[in-house]
């Protein structure tokens, strides 16, 4: 994860997670406050998929229109710093823009039950990270390693290797200038009217 | 008609049907396209998967920057993201 020229202040984080939520109708809430969370760690970690506390402490989860959180938004911690609580709020966004553009139970199923579909959608998601890492600093993520984070996400490698070629052809597009997910654009719009002095 | 590449999709007609339209709601079991081929579905790009299903990359004409409007064009090639006129 690439650190800015300086961190985005507390309030500043808080005022990009409160616009994004306006304009997407969608809620924060705490990953560790919630039954449903704690009962889903629970059956990725008997099913060998992912070590509960990881689901719980590294992961954000979306489910519906509600972001669940590892982290008080705006409070920095080691692991989510104030930066990565910008990217993670405008990665998750893209995901309820593929709820609103694909229907909520169609969604849901081709993620929940297609690897490759899923690997497809967080490549759409990660190429947030790779559009505002560019907009900070201009330069682009090892793409194989942001791909290869799909491990974690019951993906084959196959679906990697496909989540890498698509998020190439996305970086085309980015290097070129062009920012496609409307949660970057309207991420990169407030952070261009309400900050100074994060980008490179 | 189902895919003969789908083992589980040949029991008595209800559950066929139902399993029929789940597939067709994830996309199907039979190749549609060749990996890695491209193309322009009018202005989304699309990227052939190992499985042979298209998958989306993107709406060009979603794509925002230069002040431009973005298109799906074959480019040496493949197919991509452009801004108008660049070509």
């Amino acid at each position: 994860m690439t650190a800015p020229r300086r961190m985005p202040t507390s309030d500043e984080v808080r005022g990009l997670w409160a616009s994004l939520r306006s304009t997407y109708t969608s809620e924060v809430a705490s990953k560790a406050d919630s039954e449903t969370m704690r009962l889903v760690a629970h059956a990725l970690n008997a099913m060998g998929v992912l070590d509960a506390g990881d689901f719980l402490e590294r992961f954000t989860t979306t489910i519906g229109r509600t972001i669940y959180v590892p982290f008080e938004v705006g409070v920095a911690t080691e692991r989510h710093t104030l930066w990565r609580q910008v990217v993670i709020c405008v990665h998750e966004h893209v995901h309820i823009d593929q709820l609103d553009r694909e229907g909520e139970v169609a969604f849901s199923l081709r993620y929940l039950l297609d690897p490759e579909a899923r690997a497809t959608y967080e490549a759409e998601a990660m190429r947030a990270n790779v559009e505002l890492r560019y907009w900070l600093d201009g330069q682009v993520h090892d793409l194989a390693k942001l791909a290869g984070n799909l491990r974690y996400y019951g993906c084959r490698s196959q679906d990697v290797d496909l989540a890498r070629r698509l998020l190439e052809m996305s970086a085309r597009i980015v290097r070129r200038g062009g920012v496609a997910n409307r949660a970057s654009q309207l991420a990169i719009d407030w952070l261009e009217q309400h900050t100074r002095g994060l980008r490179a | 008609m189902v895919p003969h590449t789908c083992a589980l999709c040949y029991p008595e007609p209800m559950r066929e049907l139902a399993l029929t339209l789940l597939l067709a709601l994830l996309g199907g079991c039979g190749s549609v396209c060749t990996s890695p081929a491209t193309r322009c579905a009018g202005s989304v790009l699309e990227l052939c998967s190992p499985s042979g299903h298209w998958r989306r990359v993107a709406d060009c004409s979603e794509v925002r920057g230069l002040d431009a409007t973005w298109e799906c064009l074959e480019v040496d090639g493949e197919h991509d993201c452009v801004p108008e006129g660049q070509l």
